[in-house]
């Protein structure tokens, strides 16, 4: 099992006004890969009463954030795809006010969603709705409301569709088996304190008893009591409250996500004319200390594959196995022209293998031996290319991290692909706590790693910026802008320890341009990928003429070597003049 | 572009380059570690040895490598294959120009300690060679770096008794081992110049938890801390060795120094594998990641009857030719270097048999077969013919070193994450055996040290059974060509 069990139940009603404005959803999606990559959905809205548009706001923003959520790349984070979600639902809700000619500003809603992936909860919240936990018998409440007092009145401080730009608060909170998640709307906590709620939920879910005998009559029970004394008690407004009870979570998940790989067999080697899982192998194209690449035929379809697969070095390295299977995974979800697509293999393999489609061509590495003084027309146009597929990882938050002309292809037509992701890093999952590998590793290639690997800094899209610099330096000049470290650990201690060499016989500003982007800090590289590629093709103007640069740090020995020397004259002076 | 499949071993290009020099330089630190035995006739003459000195340096020279094993392990980490290497033979020319130019036991004693170094130089061949050669071609790599390095023990023996005499005179013997440095040191600059430590664009790997052994059950952490013991208490008994109460080389307070100093560094060891392997205690190891300690045991146990005893051998095997047919140095050499010439086709084809046959069956019938070879040898005397001789040793000699290519066989097999401690660990207890056996033979006979050799081989034997065959999946070709996979109990 590698997601939580969990049951909900809900409950909204208009109270004593005449429409219920409030909105709610709890999705919990049937498909096992969706709920794995983007988790279980609790939100609710209240649309606020003094707009037109109220109830339209608040059902069009749970139901469009539901739809829209799911349909984010499963590679981005959860905080990225409810960002982006949030953001383009707002600016909709804000114009749809604003050409509303009865009033400005008519379709505001607060927003306070759960998501709850793996064992972790990821709330997203703006407004005065509320999100709590009930866990060992004490309510929290993990929200903060937006609202401010004037003149002794409290008015909505934030919500969605009141301004174009919108702050929304995102925090995550571990969870816990037992755990209660609750989500009410201010009819419900205006009325009920916090112990009113607490008490609420103990009685009806009468949270002594075991945990495991059938509860969900109970849960909703608990949602229709908490409205129906909220009610009793004099609320005013509309009522509605989503529960969701953690029954149990995915534990020891990485044992069991390599017991499931385990399951699948390691390929022996092939050799042409065998067949595994229905594709029979041609020739071997490329065999090395870590995987090997056959060429092979579907046979159903005819179609040429790339079988790659793993090399048995690696048949219980964990780090190796989930590297593999994350290529795979990234493969397949990325359409690119410039990478190389991963096919979805046959049901009922057996065997542990990507399926690739077969690049007709030559290696990065191999076509830079083959044109040692190339044109720096030809250079830039591979160079667009490896930036503009490198830009597709980096769309989907996947940092690819190996970057070097090993790792691209030149097909037939000249066109650049990307290959090999074995060590791409996928924002969605580490910082989501799925695969915990935070910090290990960092597998790349020398000479192309970014340094900030080694001094443990942080690690962004300026890490793949780095090696494309490095791989257009060499492609130029057949030389490496750093010199080579033998060894196994490499070490930088600090990124002044690195000097870029100077490429010869190319003009300054592509130099500098290059300098640039394999800066040793990568506060120092480029912000973007664009702007690399920009000064690839025009001069930048501020490499033409070099900025004023003091003497001290042009020639810092030459410049003490002048104050010692001044000193000293100084000194003679004073005891022989 | 190349085909990938073929492994061409007449090529001199690429990853075949880098096995050639790389079999070359352990031949290489193999020649220098050696150069020795077939001289020591002429050595004890030249420097008037006694027995029981000769054979102290005989121990002296396989010392120094247990814990230089450790130390170029790490440099290997650190600066890569090709500049260990490359600076291994250019340092360790320098105690063999001593060796070469020693006046006195003390002085040839000191050379030989240190020249245990050179011995150390196998782990690093075995990185590089991993580095360049994919899984399929790695085993028969392998096979071919270590047997073709350790013959080159065979050429030492064979060659330097007649390059001693062709220099001639009393110190023939010293332009002998001095070119044999030489030798070390002009090879060291053409490996540096000629190899690069992994392919290009390779992706590097950072090792986790260097320099302790992971265990995955409690009795294991026990059984690997009873096994760290051999290793400190070979080094105990040459400094027993060298005390008063053996050779006086040391004075009692050096030799009791030393164990001090052995005892902390045993404990620093222990401490080092408690802190890798503390969370067993506390938390379960996932299945993925369980093996049984006890298939590395038995390993080290046969290879310290199989190598260990390979050693001690190709040192003595000169001494005991002479003194038991009265041979000449030359003639004894050459007898001699019988045992270490098997080693080109016997130790790949102990892989090679294990591969067919199954691992356990091949060590056991070899483990016997050692036994008995080496009870044999334990009836030579000097009524024997020396041709029914030499046949004997080959014999063993073909056990021993079979054995120890199906030990390494089955290394890969057993927690293939660990591979390179596992196979450390067994390597070092190689040179264990090589200090046990060598120390043996400085207190007793010919005859009780071969004995010896074939009681610790029956006793591997009996450990040997609690081995369990390593589980492993082969796949079958079905007749179509598909390929399916039976797992192999």
């Amino acid at each position: 099992m590698q997601t939580p069990r969990l049951e909900t139940s809900a409950h909204s009603i208009a109270g004593i006004k005449p429409e219920n404005q409030d909105a709610w959803v709890s999705e919990v999606p049937e498909k096992t890969s969706q709920y794995i990559h983007k988790g279980a959905l609790l939100a609710i809205a209240d649309g606020v009463s003094a707009c037109s548009e109220a109830r339209k706001a608040s059902h069009t923003a749970v139901s469009s954030f539901t739809s829209d959520y799911y349909s984010t790349p499963d590679s981005w984070t959860i905080r990225h795809s409810a960002a982006k979600v949030l953001n383009a639902l707002n600016r909709w809700l804000y114009q749809q006010g604003h050409q509303d000619p009865r009033e400005m500003g008519s379709w505001c809603t607060t927003f306070t969603a759960v998501v709850i992936k793996s064992t972790t909860a990821h709330i997203i919240h703006t407004g005065d709705s509320r999100a709590w936990r009930y866990r060992n018998g004490h309510l929290e409440c993990l929200t903060q409301d937006h609202v401010a007092s004037m003149g002794g009145r409290q008015f909505l401080g934030r919500a969605l569709g009141m301004s174009p730009g919108i702050e929304i608060d995102y925090r995550m909170e571990p969870l816990a088996e037992g755990d209660i998640l609750l989500l009410t709307t201010d009819g419900i906590h205006d009325v009920l304190s916090e112990d009113e709620l607490s008490e609420t939920l103990r009685n009806t879910l009468d949270l002594n008893s075991d945990l495991n005998s059938d509860l969900n009559g109970d849960l909703n029970s608990a949602s229709q009591t908490l409205v129906d004394r909220a009610l009793k008690q004099g609320s005013t407004d509309n009522l509605s409250c989503v529960i969701c009870r953690i029954i149990q979570l995915p534990a020891g998940e990485q044992d069991e996500r390599l017991q499931q790989l385990a399951e699948l067999h390691f390929p022996p080697e092939l050799y042409p004319g065998q067949s595994l899982d229905g594709y029979r192998v041609l020739e071997t194209l490329h065999a090395s200390k870590r995987s090997q690449l056959y060429l092979a035929e579907d046979r159903d379809t005819g179609l040429q594959v790339v079988l790659k697969t793993p090399s048995v070095n690696f048949e219980d390295d964990p780090d190796y196995l989930e590297g593999f299977v994350r290529e795979e995974w990234i493969g397949r979800r990325i359409k690119h022209p410039s990478i190389m697509k991963v096919l979805a293999p046959k049901p009922g393999r057996k065997f542990l293998y990507h399926v690739c489609e077969y690049i007709k061509g030559q290696t990065l590495r191999a076509w830079m031996q083959d044109h040692p003084c190339p044109e720096l027309i030809e250079v830039r146009e591979l160079a667009r290319q490896i930036i503009n597929a490198v830009r597709g990882l980096h769309r989907l938050q996947v940092l690819h991290q190996d970057l070097k002309p090993e790792n691209l292809m030149i097909d037939s037509d000249g066109r650049i692909k990307l290959i090999d992701f074995g060590t791409a890093r996928v924002a969605g999952e580490i910082t989501e706590s799925l695969f915990d590998d935070q910090g290990s590793v960092p597998q790349g290639t020398k000479n192309y790693t970014a340094p900030e690997y080694f001094l443990n800094g942080w690690v962004d899209e300026r890490a793949d910026q780095f090696s494309i610099g490095v791989i257009i330096y060499e492609m130029l000049t057949g030389q490496l802008p750093y010199p080579e470290q033998s060894g196994d650990n490499i070490r930088v201690r600090h990124y002044q320890h690195m000097q870029y060499q100077p490429a010869m016989n190319l003009p300054g500003w592509i130099d500098a341009t290059l300098a640039k982007a394999t800066a040793p800090d990568p506060a120092r590289r480029y912000t973007s990928l664009s702007e690399f590629l920009h000064d690839l093709t025009q001069p930048n103007p501020h490499f033409e003429k070099p900025a004023f640069q003091p003497l001290i740090e042009k020639k810092p020995l030459l410049t003490w070597q002048l104050i010692s020397f001044l000193l000293l004259c100084l000194n003679l002076w004073q005891i022989f003049g | 572009m190349n085909n990938p499949d073929r492994f061409n071993l007449f090529s001199f290009e690429g990853k075949t380059k880098i096995l050639h020099l790389s079999w070359m330089a352990f031949f290489i630190t193999f020649v220098v570690w050696f150069n020795h035995a077939p001289l020591t006739l002429m050595v004890s003459e030249s420097l008037g040895l006694t027995r029981e000195q000769l054979k102290t340096m005989l121990i002296l020279n396989v010392a120094l490598t247990i814990p230089a094993r450790v130390l170029i392990g790490m440099l290997t980490d650190h600066f890569g294959p090709r500049k260990t290497y490359s600076a291994l033979l250019a340092v360790c020319s320098i105690p063999c120009f001593m060796y070469a130019l020693a006046d006195n036991f003390t002085q040839a004693a000191i050379a030989r300690f240190l020249l245990g170094t050179i011995g150390a130089g196998f782990v690093i061949g075995i990185r590089i060679v991993s580095e360049w050669f994919p899984a399929r071609q790695l085993g028969a790599a392998e096979g071919i770096y270590g047997g073709w390095g350790n013959f080159g023990s065979a050429v030492a023996a064979m060659s330097l008794p007649g390059l001693a005499v062709f220099f001639g005179g009393d110190d023939g013997w010293r332009y002998a081992v001095a070119l044999t440095g030489l030798l070390s040191l002009g090879f060291s600059f053409i490996y540096y110049f000629n190899v690069t430590d992994t392919p290009k664009g390779a992706t590097y790997f950072k090792p986790k938890n260097i320099g302790g052994m992971e265990v995955t059950s409690k009795g294991d952490f026990f059984l690997l801390l009873l096994m760290k013991i051999p290793m400190y208490a070979a080094l105990a008994l040459l400094a027993w060795k060298l005390s008063p109460n053996g050779v006086s080389m040391l004075s009692s307070d050096t030799v009791n120094a030393l164990y001090f100093v052995l005892v902390i560094l045993c404990l620093f060891d222990c401490w080092k594998v408690w802190q890798i392997n503390k969370e067993i205690f506390t938390t379960p190891v996932p299945t993925i990641h369980q093996y049984q300690f006890k298939q590395v045991a038995v390993l080290n146990v046969l290879y310290f009857a199989t190598f260990g005893s390979e050693l001690a051998v190709i040192s003595m095997l000169p001494l005991f030719f002479a003194d038991t047919f009265g041979l000449s140095p030359v003639m004894a050499g050459l007898v001699a270097s019988a045992y270490a010439f098997m080693n080109l086709m016997s130790r790949p084809g102990g892989g090679i048999i294990s591969d067919r046959y199954g691992r356990k069956l091949t060590l056991l019938i070899m483990t016997a077969g050692l036994a008995v070879g080496y009870l044999v040898m334990s009836l030579i005397d000097s009524s024997w013919p020396l041709t029914l001789a030499v046949i004997a040793a080959m014999t063993c000699s073909f056990f021993v070193q079979a054995g120890e290519g199906a030990v390494f066989a089955a290394v890969p097999l057993i927690k293939r994450r660990l591979t390179g401690q596992i196979a450390g660990m067994t390597g070092a207890y190689g040179n264990v055996g090589a200090v046990f056996y060598l120390t043996v033979l400085s207190m007793v006979s010919y005859q009780t040290f071969f004995l010896v050799i074939a009681a610790t081989a029956c006793l591997g034997f009996l450990v040997l059974l609690m081995m369990e065959e390593p589980k492993g999946q082969m796949a079958e070709v079905m007749p179509d060509g598909s390929v399916t996979m039976i797992d192999v109990a």
